[in-house]
């Protein structure tokens, strides 16, 4: 199973670079990055807080997919 | 509504965490050569080469001391802004940490063993054995962490 994300389609929404998207989530854009291009499985609290500033549900910013 | 810190603020977060990469680069490079050097300076017996030797230790001491000094001002720094300290320590920066540890560890007990291999066949002093195991277990640590916080 693999963790695919909408955070590069709902940051051309919203029309913000990663280094904006981080300083409003509290963590380096590094981190941004590295959830963006699935290197990394975020904590629900982080994943909660992208979910609330693209103001979209958990499931609609991420999404299980099988390999 | 802002979760984190404003824009100003992150640039501060990118500097940072820029410069603290580098810090541990020149860690990893100080620390390598200057205990590196110190367990061959004990094995040498060659004048030159232990003046070589010891210059090298000596420098790359310098080197080490001054991240040291980089490092309590990035800590003070931290400590006065919760929110910049969060954002410099989130989450991956701490699996990349935990994963470093690991790797760490891992060699810390590679090298143990190849200590007691040797061990077998020929006499190896204690505080040469702890001294490899320390080189090794530390700076694989380092590398690690390096490597995992590559941008």
């Amino acid at each position: 199973m693999k963790l695919k994300n909408q955070i590069k389609v709902q940051r051309a929404i919203k029309n913000i670079t990663q280094e904006t998207l981080a300083a409003e989530i509290g963590v380096t854009r590094k981190t941004i990055n590295t959830i963006e291009n699935g290197k990394f499985v975020p904590s629900t609290i982080l994943a909660i807080k992208l979910a609330n500033f693209f103001g979209i549900a958990v499931e609609e910013l991420f999404e299980l997919v099988e390999n | 509504m802002l979760l984190g810190y404003t824009i100003m603020e992150n640039h501060t977060v990118e500097e940072l965490d820029k410069s603290r990469y580098n810090m541990m680069l020149w860690f990893t490079i100080g620390w390598g050569i200057w205990f590196g050097s110190f367990i061959l300076k004990s094995e040498i017996d060659n004048y030159a080469l232990k003046g070589f030797v010891l210059l090298l230790n000596l420098t790359s001491f310098v080197i080490w001391a001054k991240q040291q000094l980089k490092l309590r001002k990035l800590l003070k720094i931290m400590k006065s802004d919760n929110a910049l300290s969060n954002a410099l320590n989130d989450e991956v920066v701490a699996h990349n940490r935990l994963k470093s540890f690991q790797i760490g560890y891992i060699s810390f007990g590679i090298a143990t063993t190849i200590c007691m291999m040797i061990s077998v066949f020929t006499s190896i002093s204690v505080l040469l054995v702890s001294e490899i195991i320390l080189f090794f277990g530390v700076l694989s640590g380092m590398i690690a962490w390096l490597i995992y916080n590559k941008n």
